[in-house]
């Protein structure tokens, strides 16, 4: 078996009194497809929303290639830190003198008349000595608001979708979350958005370079859809597309981060035998050609047993069960998850 | 022959309407400045509210910050005396900072939180610039502001032509960068975020950063047109930046069809149209035919610019029933049009 590249320890995940997710370890083997399968309300989607960042666990890590998700503090951020501290001083000094300093600065000045100016700032500056209390403690909370508020906000988004996403996280929903009022294709140039480089100023002036990112993301954006059979529609709104088409679009937009893993949340969910098994195929050459880790949650147990190298099972948000397709469903713990307790079985 | 050059006519007549003035047809050019100073703010408001989703209540303070700040500057009864031209990047840049101080909280929130906070936001702007009477001079207004100069003249709002070329020219200048931005990965994701926020979180973008970019942006483009509107009006009044200019630009925006530039112009032109020439028009008239020339206590139910609000509240609300996404949707919209027509003529054509 190789590495895992994707692992979670004891994560749990609690909303208020309910524990969705509780204590889950699970590994995923880099290139392999792994399912997750349980009844409904067993965690199944709270666990992708966890490794997709959209919630912090409440408790237990998830790394990815042996380094947690977790955005470490780096330079960037305390040099942010730092002048959103600075600027929040100043703002502090304005409202404690800026008004009197103001005042004090162009008191004395008369309609047409000669300005003077060096005496003008020399009020300023002694309204605020006159004020030299009010300024400092002005500075002081100005600095602890700004560093505070810049610590807890910088403690919040440590785990955020967009970071994760960034890292190699692609994702598609149980319930469609498309850019419905967007084309076809503009939904998966949305993917395709963290890898673009073109700055505000190139975009705004349609410079050169930034046209020519631009044709190669449509370039890109269209093989996209050709590979999952979208292309002729790709300048259809995306609410127009018929409901299996929209889920394959899904998978398109998040194939377009160029993922590491790719998590689908039942993706076959609402279609016929036929869109199933021709789902199923391209998650397969998904794998081959992307070369990425699959993880899927889904109910089509043939769709399970047909694909997915490792299955694991969650009932009431903790795992009881994992192993192949062929040793879950044999276990007796996933037999009674989904059928109930035998013991009322006659004969 | 996709699309008729419409946007190229349409400013064609703009710029050449001032030489049809000028033989006695039509409404007079001051009027069509403050329409133009209208249409100018409901496209950078359609930058947040069009692209970016964000309901905006609080706009007329990004207005208010720019005008202030360069009118401060230019005023005679404050000693700096700075030339217009200096202090117009000055307008932008005090929306600019404004939009960045409030965004930092605001946007974390969502939704209907969101627009009750920037409703708010416009609220304390007006209520700052009354008492801060050392500064703004309070409600006894920031008079006169200066004019600019442009080679030995003195453009005040005795040379209209000026006026109305200039705030074109802005008016312009937002359209573009809209346009430019719409079509960047910038613009796809501010329509992203407007769509669905969690799904565009997921696919990289940063909802935050893009909902900032959108709010400044739009704040710069209220700044700069307040710098500009202060001059032009002469004076500066805490009046002129009350929630109904917010509310009026917004249904400028939404008639007009949200994240279309075009369709917002064509929002704004129709309500400050009413608002600044038909209804003028309307009152004259009235006066000339009914006896008396309109005399007495009723008079005042002629006053048709009295009615705005009631014609614009009756306007949206038919909007909505009939055509909810505006007069003239974006782009998008209409691709998906032209293609529903294109698959309906080739079902149609002989096999």
């Amino acid at each position: 078996m190789s590495l895992a590249n994707l692992s979670l320890r004891g994560v749990t995940k609690r909303f208020g009194g309910l524990t969705a997710v509780s204590s889950v370890d699970l590994d995923v083997a880099e290139g392999s497809i792994a399912a997750i399968i349980g009844p409904n309300g067993a965690g199944k989607t709270t666990l992708f929303n966890l490794i997709t960042g959209v919630y912090a666990p409440s408790e237990g890590s998830i790394s990815f290639e042996a380094r947690d998700v977790r955005r470490a503090l780096d330079r960037r951020a305390i040099e942010l830190g730092t002048s959103v501290a600075a600027g929040c001083a100043l703002l502090g000094v304005a409202i404690a003198a800026g008004v009197p300093a103001f005042e004090a600065l162009v008191s004395g000045y008369r309609y047409a008349e000669p300005f003077a100016w060096g005496a003008g700032l020399g009020r300023a500056l002694s309204a605020f000595g006159e004020r030299a209390v009010g300024v400092v403690l002005g500075a002081l909370a100005g600095t602890a608001v700004g560093a505070g508020g810049y610590a807890v906000t910088w403690r919040r988004g440590r785990v955020r979708p967009h970071l994760l996403a960034r890292q190699g996280f692609g994702r598609t929903f149980q319930n469609i979350r498309l850019f419905k009022d967007m084309s076809v294709l503009g939904n998966v140039l949305v993917g395709l958005h963290p890898r673009l480089e073109a700055g505000f100023w190139a975009s705004l002036l349609r410079l050169p370079s930034q046209r020519r990112e631009e044709a190669g993301a449509r370039a890109e954006a269209t093989g996209l859809l050709e590979f999952v059979g979208l292309a002729d529609r790709r300048d259809a709104l995306a609410k127009n597309l018929p409901y299996g088409d929209q889920r394959r679009l899904e998978i398109a937009r998040a194939l377009a981060l160029r993922p590491k893993v790719l998590l689908l949340d039942e993706p076959t969910s609402g279609m016929n035998p036929n869109e199933t098994q021709a789902l199923t195929r391209l998650i397969g050459e998904i794998r081959e050609r992307f070369r990425v880790t699959v993880v899927l949650i889904e109910h089509h147990m043939k769709v399970v047993m047909g694909i997915s190298e490792r299955v694991t099972v969650l009932d009431h948000g903790a795992k009881i069960a994992e192993g192949t397709p062929a040793e879950v469903s044999a276990h007796p713990a996933v037999i009674e998850a989904y059928l109930g307790k035998g013991d009322e079985d006659v004969e | 022959m996709r699309r008729p050059p419409i946007g190229v006519l349409v400013v064609a007549a703009a710029v050449l309407y001032p030489a049809v003035h000028a033989i006695g047809i039509g409404p007079s050019l001051g009027g069509l400045v403050t329409i133009l100073f209208f249409t100018l703010l409901a496209v950078g408001l359609n930058i947040v509210v069009g692209y970016a989703g964000i309901l905006h209540l609080g706009y007329a303070a990004f207005f208010g910050v720019g005008a202030y700040a360069a009118g401060i500057l230019t005023t005679p009864s404050h000693p700096f005396g700075w030339p217009f031209w200096l202090a117009l990047p000055v307008g932008g840049a005090a929306g600019a900072l404004l939009g960045l101080v409030f965004s930092a909280p605001l946007l974390r929130l969502r939704g209907d939180y969101l627009a009750i906070v920037t409703l708010g936001l416009g609220e304390i702007l007006q209520v700052v610039l009354i008492n801060l009477p050392g500064v703004t001079r309070g409600n006894s207004g920031l008079s006169p502001i200066g004019a600019p100069r442009l080679l030995g003249y003195e453009l005040d709002q005795r040379y209209p032509a000026f006026w109305y070329y200039f705030v074109l020219a802005l008016l312009l200048l937002a359209v573009a960068v809209s346009r430019a931005v719409e079509r960047s990965r910038f613009g796809r994701a501010w329509v992203a975020i407007r769509e669905n926020e969690l799904a565009a979180d997921c696919m990289g973008v940063n909802p935050v950063r893009a909902k900032l970019l959108a709010f400044v942006l739009s704040a710069v483009v209220a700044g700069v047109a307040g710098a500009a509107y202060g001059s032009f009006a002469g004076g500066l009044y805490p009046t002129a930046f009350t929630f109904n200019i917010s509310a009026t630009l917004l249904c400028m925006v939404i008639l007009g069809g949200m994240g279309n530039p075009a369709g917002v112009v064509l929002g704004a032109v129709l309500l400050a149209g009413f608002d600044r020439v038909v209804a003028p028009f309307l009152t004259e008239q009235a006066g000339r035919l009914l006896p008396g020339g309109g005399g007495g206590s009723w008079r005042i139910f002629l006053e048709f610019h009295n009615y705005r609000f009631l014609l614009y509240g009756i306007a949206l609300v038919i909007l909505m029933r009939i055509r909810p996404q505006g007069l003239l949707p974006s782009a998008e919209m209409r691709e998906e049009l032209l293609e529903r027509e294109e698959a309906a003529s080739a079902a149609g054509a002989p096999a």
